[in-house]
C-alpha cells in the first residue's frame, strides 16, 4: 500500500477524500435509482420489452428515434438477468464514476494540481445536473459527455488521432456533442488536428449503424435519425432551456423562428470562426476549454428546440474553467444551478408553467456567462504573447 | 456649563481593567433599554411564557458576547459597543425571541460563545460551546415529508421545494456533506493557517451554506448568520452590505411566516443569499491566497 501511495505521490488524506466522496456519490445514486421518470415509462422501458420480445430485429423497426449505438445498449441490458431500470440506471451510474475520473485526470493535466484535480473528482460526483441525469431521470447524457472528455483528455496528451476517435464516439451517440464542435475547426487551423482526424466523426457514425442496418432498417433512416430526432418536440422555440427563446417569446413564429434560428447560429458561428481563424494562437489547454466552454453555451443559446438538459456539457466544461481559474469560481455555480432549475422544471412536470425564477431571467443569466467565456477568450487572442506567426505553426503548451 | 458637560460625556473612568467614557455607559445603558421596549412592544403577540423571558435574556447575552467577540477582532471599543448596540435592536434577534417566541437565542447564544472562546484559545470550551448550540438548534428541527423548506428561502426556492422530498431530504445532506468534506480536504491539504480571520470568514461562509443546502430550514433559519455577518462587518466595514442584505431577507422570511406572504418573490431572496455566499466564499480564497 505505501509503495503504491509513494508510486502516485497521494497519501493517506487523498485516499480518504476519494473513498468518502465515492461513497457519498454511491449513496446518492443509490437512494435516487428508484425514482420511475415520464422518459422512463415512455422510452426506455418500452424499447427494453420490445427489445426483449423481438431480440436484435427490433432494430429494423422505426420505433426508437435514438442513435442505433444507444440503442446497443439497451439491447445489452434486455438480455441482462436484472431488473432493466436497475440495470439501464447501473451503467449510466457507473459511467458517472468513470467521468469523474477522467474530469480529474483532465484538471491535473491542465493545472498540474493534484489537489484540484481530486476536487473535480468529488465535486463532478455530487454536481446535481450529473447524478439527476444518470440516477433521477434516467437519461444516457454521461455517455457522449464521458467521450467529449476523453477527446479532451487525448487532445492535452497531443494525441489528436486518438482525441477525434473519442469525439467520432460521442457523436455515434449524440448530436448535442456538435455544439463544440467549432474548437476543432480552430484547432485544425492551429495545426493540432489534422483533416484526416475529422474523418472520424461519420466514420464512427456509419459504423455504428451497420448492425441497425444489417438487422433490416433503411440505411437513409438510419443516416437521417438525428435529423428525424430533431424534427420532433418543436412544440415550442425553447423546450425549458433558458436561451435567447426565453427572452424574445418561445411561442411564436414556430415554423419560422425554428428554421431563422439555425441560420443565424450557422451564421454567428461562421462570423466568430472567420474572426478567430485570421491569427494563430498558442494553444494552451486552458486555451481549448475556454473556447468548448464558449460554444457549449453559445450554440444552444441560440439553437431552438433545446431541451433542459443541453446545458449539461457546459456544466462539467465551466467546471474544469474554474479549477483553471479561480477568479471564474462563480461561472459553474450560475452555470450549474441554471441547468438543474431547468432540470427540476421538467421533473416536477411544470408544463408550460415558469419556475419560480423566470427562465427569462435565466436567460439573461446565461448571457452573462456567454460574454464572460467570450471576453475571456478574446483577452487572451489579444494578447501579443499567445499569439505567432502564421507560418510558424501552433505549438502546444501547457497551461 | 456646557464645557462641564461636553467634558463629562468623553472623560474617562476606569474601574479595574475596564475603561470607558460616559458617552459609552450611556449608550449601554440607553440601548439596553431600548432593546427591552422594542421586545415589550411585540412580546404579548404570543404570550408570555418563563422560556420566552429566558430567550430575551439570551439576546442580551448573546449581544454580550458578540461585542466581546469584536473587541477581540478589532479591539476597537467603539466598535464593540456599537455592536452590542446594533444586536440589541437587530430586527430578527427581537422577532425571534419576543414576538415569535421561537427562541432561537439559546443556541445562537452557545455558538457565539464556543466561537469566542476559540478565538481566545481556549480549545476545549470552544469546542463544546459550539457542539451546545449545534445540539439545541438541530434538535428544534423537524424533517419535513411535504415541502423542502420551512420558510427559509434557501436553494430550494430556485429548484422547486415540492418534489422529490423525501429523497432530497437525503441527497442534499449527502451533498452538503461532501461540499463540507471538500472544503475540510482543501484546507487540510494546502496546509492553510487558520488564522483568527480566516476562522470568521469560514464562519460567516458555513453559517449561510449550511442552512441554504439543507433541507427543512425554518423562517429563523439565518439567525446564526444574521449575528454572524455583524461581526464580520465590524471587522471589515467595507462589507456593511453583508449584514444588512442578510437581514433583509432574514426578516423577510419572518413576515413571510408572519404575514403569510412576502412583497418581494421568495426565490429573488435566495437569489440575494446564493450572491452572499460567492462573496464570503471569494474572501475565504484571497485570505488564504494572502496567507
Amino acid at each position: 500500500m505505501k509503495k503504491l501511495l509513494d508510486k502516485y505521490q497521494w497519501d493517506r488524506a487523498d485516499i480518504l477524500y476519494l473513498l468518502v466522496m465515492t461513497v457519498i456519490g454511491l449513496a446518492v445514486r443509490g437512494i435516487l435509482r428508484v425514482v420511475t421518470t415520464v422518459d422512463w415509462e415512455m422510452y426506455w422501458d418500452p424499447w427494453i420489452s420490445d427489445l426483449k420480445e423481438m431480440g436484435f430485429s427490433y432494430l429494423a423497426t422505426d420505433r426508437y428515434d435514438y442513435a442505433p449505438s444507444f440503442v446497443y445498449i439497451l439491447w445489452v441490458i434486455s438480455r441482462l438477468p436484472v431488473n432493466p431500470m436497475t440495470g439501464y440506471k447501473a451503467i449510466h451510474m457507473t459511467l458517472d464514476f468513470v467521468a469523474a475520473a477522467v474530469m480529474g485526470r483532465i484538471v491535473f493535466e491542465t493545472t498540474g494540481d493534484k489537489i484540484k484535480s481530486f476536487c473535480t473528482y468529488g465535486l463532478m460526483l455530487i454536481i446535481p445536473t450529473i447524478w439527476a441525469d444518470s440516477a433521477l431521470w434516467a437519461q444516457c447524457d454521461i455517455i457522449f459527455m464521458l467521450f467529449v472528455m476523453l477527446c479532451f483528455y487525448y487532445l492535452f496528451q497531443e494525441r489528436p488521432n486518438r482525441a477525434m476517435f473519442f469525439y467520432g464516439l460521442a457523436f455515434a451517440f449524440k448530436l448535442q456533442s456538435l455544439f463544440i464542435f467549432p474548437f476543432l475547426v480552430i484547432l485544425w487551423v492551429n495545426k493540432k488536428v489534422k483533416i484526416q482526424h475529422f474523418l472520424w466523426i461519420p466514420g464512427l457514425y456509419f459504423l455504428s449503424i451497420i448492425p441497425a442496418w444489417a438487422a433490416g432498417r433503411p440505411l437513409m433512416d438510419l443516416i437521417n435519425i438525428y435529423m428525424a430526432q430533431g424534427a420532433q418536440d418543436v412544440w415550442s422555440l425553447s423546450i425549458k432551456w433558458a436561451n435567447i427563446y426565453q427572452i424574445i417569446g418561445n411561442e411564436y413564429f414556430l415554423l419560422e423562428y425554428a428554421e431563422a434560428g439555425t441560420w443565424l447560429i450557422l451564421g454567428i458561428l461562421m462570423c466568430i470562426l472567420f474572426a478567430m481563424a485570421q491569427k494563430r494562437y498558442r494553444i494552451t489547454n486552458g486555451f481549448i476549454v475556454q473556447m468548448a466552454l464558449f460554444f457549449a453555451i453559445l450554440t444552444p443559446y441560440f439553437l431552438p428546440h433545446m431541451h433542459e438538459r443541453y446545458g449539461c456539457l457546459a456544466d462539467i466544461l465551466a467546471v474544469i474553467y474554474a479549477m483553471m481559474n479561480g477568479k471564474r469560481f462563480f461561472v459553474p455555480v450560475i452555470q450549474i444551478l441554471m441547468s438543474f432549475t431547468c432540470y427540476m422544471a421538467y421533473l416536477s412536470h411544470l408544463g408550460w408553467a415558469e419556475p419560480s425564477i423566470f427562465y427569462g431571467v435565466w436567460a439573461l443569466a446565461e448571457l452573462g456567462l456567454l460574454v464572460i467565456a467570450g471576453l475571456d477568450m478574446w483577452r487572451y487572442m489579444a494578447d501579443p504573447a499567445n499569439q505567432i506567426p502564421p507560418e510558424k505553426g501552433g505549438s502546444k503548451e501547457h497551461g | 456649563m456646557d464645557e462641564w458637560l461636553r467634558n463629562l460625556i468623553v472623560k474617562k473612568w476606569k474601574i479595574k481593567n475596564l475603561e470607558f467614557s460616559f458617552l459609552d455607559a450611556l449608550l449601554a445603558v440607553c440601548i439596553t433599554g431600548t432593546g427591552a421596549m422594542l421586545r415589550l412592544a411585540v412580546i404579548e403577540y404570543t404570550g408570555i411564557t418563563s422560556q420566552k423571558l429566558i430567550g430575551v435574556m439570551m439576546d442580551v447575552f448573546t449581544a454580550a458576547v458578540c461585542s466581546a467577540l469584536v473587541y477581540d477582532y478589532t479591539g476597537s471599543r467603539n466598535r464593540t459597543l456599537l455592536s452590542y448596540g446594533v444586536l440589541m435592536i437587530y430586527p430578527t434577534m427581537a422577532a425571534n425571541s419576543a414576538l415569535m417566541g421561537e427562541n432561537s437565542s439559546y443556541y445562537v447564544f452557545f455558538i457565539f460563545l464556543g466561537l469566542y472562546c476559540l478565538e481566545r484559545g481556549e480549545k476545549w470550551r470552544g469546542i463544546i460551546g459550539m457542539a451546545a448550540g449545534a445540539v439545541l438548534g438541530a434538535a428544534r428541527l423537524e424533517l419535513s415529508r411535504e415541502v423542502l423548506n420551512l420558510g427559509w428561502p434557501n436553494l430550494y426556492e430556485i429548484i422547486g421545494k415540492k418534489m422529490f422530498v423525501e429523497l432530497y431530504n437525503q441527497v442534499s445532506f449527502l451533498c452538503l456533506l461532501g461540499v463540507l468534506f471538500t472544503m475540510v480536504y482543501i484546507l487540510v491539504k494546502r496546509k492553510t493557517v487558520i488564522t483568527k480571520d480566516l476562522a470568521l470568514q469560514l464562519f460567516v461562509f458555513l453559517a449561510i451554506l449550511i442552512p441554504y443546502l439543507a433541507p427543512s430550514m425554518p423562517a429563523w433559519a439565518g439567525l446564526t448568520a444574521d449575528v454572524a455577518a455583524l461581526v464580520y462587518c465590524m471587522r471589515w466595514p467595507k462589507k456593511f452590505y453583508v449584514p444588512m442584505l442578510h437581514l433583509i431577507v432574514s426578516y423577510s422570511a419572518y413576515a413571510n411566516g408572519l404575514n403569510g406572504e412576502t412583497k418581494l418573490p421568495m426565490a429573488l431572496y435566495a437569489v440575494i443569499l446564493l450572491v452572499l455566499l460567492l462573496d464570503t466564499g471569494a474572501g475565504i480564497c484571497r485570505e488564504i491566497e494572502k496567507n
